[in-house]
């Protein structure tokens, strides 16, 4: 079965004249393990497309489910511990938690739960990150890279169902998207973990598995990335 | 292991260190007042059972718990709506933050939660720092009123009880303190906690939440503010047009801090005139009389008025009253003022009328003032009583020249009247028998009672020895005692006393809206900073554009005048009104006239701009640095 199933998915902002359908009944499905870039034009329902997905918005109609769960048949609160369990978002402008430390700001969704993480773990998972001698830094002391790391661990700690990033490299100079690149691909390959990308740049994109190509709220192209 | 929600509210807390340290001081001077007026109260009821008593001490405290309901009520809800302030700047401040947090899985609960637990921290240290600081006050409070009090004390000695002012640990009041503190501030952070768990992730993610409510509003700034102020005043209207709700805050805590200063201002005003009225109009420093509480004559008096007189340096006014008659209230000169008056005794059939002799002197001085020769009888058409509970001065009687028959203890007696005096002509000490209905000065009365109104550099022992020259008359014989009643006022002293509560009563008052207001001041002081930061990438696009510094803060200082005139336009009335209205609720005399003291709206509206210039200052050492990219493209970011 399908890790991520978009069925008919369909968003509207405003009402009457102002009517703008972001998502126009989309549907698609996610292995276990893909990797899935998702591209389009600015306007074309990414990252409408992204928040849906990862719970933080709710649709017009159609529906999500996250390994086997519809989650817009969950309440709010039912919803956020979902979302703190299953699924990991990354965020152009890195969205940490200014006050916290750069190793609270990764357990965040454990510490949410009342959880400790694995003390093993946690080293090795800052360890990949390179964060190892960072992590008591607040985010105002850290790189715009080390940052965005900051939120890959965040997304990844819990080893979710789903890791949803929009644009993670957006806002960082060619070098260190390539790092970021390089690690999102490490836990995709060797973790197995299911990445949704969503971004404009085609370079980017290439790297995926499988591309998803957005035009006006609708799936233009759906294909395989010949590695 | 602390939960995720006390750790966010802690480190908030520790990281908007000047913020946190605003809101405690805020707090802290909530509690402070709080503690201070049950301090007060508390105290209150000691010092009047140090003066009626155990047994009567009851039925006077409820004044004061009265007194301390209102006054907290007041403080109570100016705490609510400034604390609540601060806590719904830091949490729209961190609006996005709260977002970031819903979307790593955070429920609206725990969003709660860190607003609630911000709340418990600054109560830990704004609490007991503030019971203490309350504590102080008090303790500073009933000091300077033992002092001020001391002139009544001496006043006090010949009778029973005295009254001071002490310092009370009461452990109840602490604890009522306490606790009301603590509901107020997790009061205050609810609301707003609520407000911010609410917001839908995807919506503080993105803060459409302003963005929203400019499309419902577009913000219009007024043709007037761009007349006066030019482009800035244009840009500081429209700004406060649109973030209405922190601007709210903060006109509300100089409202409330206009309306208070004004009521407290007008009762302190009112009530210097009312004591002057009372005491200070006797332009005598002693006042002495002795009176036969029978209809019994009063013997020779010459020599008492002789003894006092020879008291060194002293002038005497001396009147002998024969309170033996009455005019029947069927009497055609009666005015229907006097007869309204007369209705709220129950229609009595006669009038009480004062038969007045001054000393030669005095005597020939009234008739000059009457154009009459010394010996006429000289109507004093004056009266002050009571009408519809207002006391009110009027003219008891119509003068024609009349004869009028007054009814005695023997025989009627039959009095031609000469001439009258009419309130404004008559001496204070003439006036000083304004409550008798009628009041006629004759040549001889044979008095029943005896006043003498002393000029005298040295009140307090003038007092004393006429106390003591009337109490060895009296008991010179000894059918007599029992049957008299003297005393010898010390007005001088009397003087002072009032004018020590007056002050006392001031100090009170003043020092209640001072602490009232720098509650408010810190309020204001957190809005505008909070509101500086929020802005931080407007004023960035700002200077992008071209906006010199200089010019964002003259936007700056434009905001607050704006709030300021503001506040006034609603402080001014409603203070005015609740001025009058606390004149009329009290006041029971209408001899005085309400007269608008207008030295205080100016008072009020130079401390509102020295308000509005303090903050103005703090923003702008806010602005400072941060380069204009930087600060538009992380606008929107962390």
């Amino acid at each position: 079965m399908s890790i991520l199933q978009v069925r008919e998915l369909t968003k509207v902002y405003g009402k009457d004249d102002a009517q703008v359908t972001a998502l126009d009944h989309v549907p698609f499905s996610v292995e276990k393990g893909e990797f899935v870039a998702i591209v389009g034009a600015s306007g074309s329902g990414k990252s409408t497309l992204m928040h849906l997905i990862g719970g933080v918005d709710r649709p017009t109609s159609g529906s999500v489910t996250v390994d086997g769960m519809d989650i817009f048949s969950l309440n709010e609160s039912n919803l956020a511990i979902f979302r703190r369990r299953n699924v990991g978002l990354i965020y152009q402008f890195y969205n940490l938690i200014p006050t916290l430390t750069a190793e609270e700001n990764v357990i965040l969704p454990h510490l949410l739960d009342k959880r400790r993480p694995d003390p093993k773990k946690l080293a090795e998972m800052l360890d990949i990150l390179g964060l190892a001698n960072r992590k008591d830094h607040l985010p105002g002391q850290l790189s715009g890279g080390q940052q965005q790391r900051v939120s890959i661990g965040r997304a990844l700690i819990n080893d979710p169902a789903v890791v949803l990033a929009d644009e993670p490299t957006g806002n960082l100079d060619s070098q260190k998207s390539r790092s970021i690149m390089e690690l999102l691909k490490l836990f995709n390959r060797q973790y197995n973990q299911t990445l949704l990308l969503i971004t404009h740049d085609e370079k980017i994109a290439l790297q995926a598995s499988r591309i998803i190509t957005l035009e006006d709220g609708r799936i233009k192209r759906d294909e395989a990335v010949r590695a | 292991m602390r939960p995720i929600t006390a750790t966010l509210a802690l480190s908030q807390l520790r990281q908007n260190r000047k913020r946190t340290i605003l809101t405690i001081v805020g707090i802290m001077l909530s509690v402070a007042m709080i503690t201070a007026v049950f301090g007060f109260a508390a105290s209150g009821i000691e010092a009047l059972r140090g003066l009626v008593g155990d047994q009567h001490v009851h039925s006077y405290s409820s004044v004061f718990i009265w007194m301390s309901a209102i006054f907290g009520s007041i403080i109570i809800s100016a705490s609510v709506i400034v604390i609540s302030n601060a806590f719904r700047i830091s949490a729209s401040e961190r609006l996005r933050q709260f977002g970031i947090l819903k979307s790593v899985g955070a429920t609206r609960r725990q969003i709660l939660k860190i607003v609630l637990y911000e709340g418990l921290y600054l109560s830990l240290i704004a609490i007991p720092a503030g019971i203490i600081v309350g504590l102080l006050v008090e303790w500073l409070g009933t000091s300077i009123g033992d002092t001020l009090l001391a002139p009544m004390n001496k006043l006090l000695t010949n009778t029973e009880g005295i009254i001071r002012m002490q310092f009370v640990l009461n452990l109840p009041s602490i604890l009522l303190a306490l606790c009301l503190s603590f509901f107020t501030i997790m009061l205050s952070a609810f609301f707003p906690a609520r407000t911010a768990a609410k917001v839908p992730a995807i919506e503080a993610i993105r803060l459409t939440r302003d963005i929203k409510s400019d499309k419902n509003r577009k913000p219009r700034a007024h043709r007037l503010s761009r007349l006066l102020f030019g482009f800035e005043g244009t840009l500081a209207a429209k700004s406060i047009r649109r973030s209405k709700r922190s601007y709210r805050a903060m006109v509300a805590a100089l409202t409330i801090s206009i309306v208070l200063f004004l009521v407290c201002g007008g009762l302190d005003s009112q009530m210097t005139m009312t004591m002057n009225q009372a005491y200070m109009n006797i332009d005598a420093d002693s006042v002495v009389y002795l009176t036969s509480k029978e209809q019994t004559l009063l013997p020779q008096t010459d020599e008492l008025t002789e003894k006092l007189a020879a008291y060194p340096d002293t002038q005497l006014y001396t009147l002998r009253v024969d309170k033996r008659y009455h005019l029947p209230a069927d009497d055609p000169s009666i005015t229907s003022l006097l007869q309204t008056a007369m209705s709220n005794d129950g229609m009595p059939t006669s009038l009480r009328v004062a038969l007045v002799t001054p000393d030669a002197e005095h005597y020939a001085e009234l008739c000059r003032l009457a154009d009459v020769p010394v010996g006429s009888t000289i109507l004093i058409n004056s009266t002050r009583q009571l009408v519809e509970g207002k006391s009110v001065e009027f003219q008891p009687l119509t003068y024609s020249g009349q004869t009028l028959t007054l009814e005695g203890p023997e025989q009627p007696l039959s009095l031609s009247l000469d001439a009258q005096l009419t309130g404004a002509q008559l001496p204070q000490e003439v006036a000083y028998l304004s409550n008798y209905p009628v009041t006629i000065v004759v040549a001889d009365a044979s008095p029943n009672q005896c006043l003498w109104f002393a000029k005298t550099p040295d009140s307090e022992a003038f007092s004393k020895y006429a106390w003591e020259l009337l109490q060895s008359y009296v008991d010179a014989d000894t059918a007599k005692t029992g049957q008299y009643s003297y005393n010898a006022e010390d007005i001088t002293s009397i003087t002072d006393m009032t004018r020590s509560l007056t002050k006392l009563i001031t100090i009170f008052l003043y020092g209640f809206v001072g602490m009232l207001s720098l509650i408010g001041l810190t309020s204001v002081i957190s809005a505008i900073s909070a509101n500086v930061q929020l802005r931080a990438r407007e004023f960035a696009v700002l200077k992008s554009v071209g906006m010199t510094e200089r010019s964002i803060r003259r936007m700056l200082a434009l905001e607050s005048v704006m709030s300021a005139l503001k506040s006034l336009l609603y402080g001014l009335p409603l203070g005015s009104a609740a001025m009058y209205l606390t004149y009329t609720a009290l006041t029971q005399q209408d001899g005085f006239q309400f007269v608008y003291p207008l030295s205080l709206p100016l008072e009020a509206i130079a401390g509102v701009f020295v308000i509005a210039l303090i903050t103005t200052q703090y923003a702008a050492g806010k602005l400072r640095g941060g380069s204009i990219i930087d600060t538009i493209r992380m606008g929107d970011g962390v």
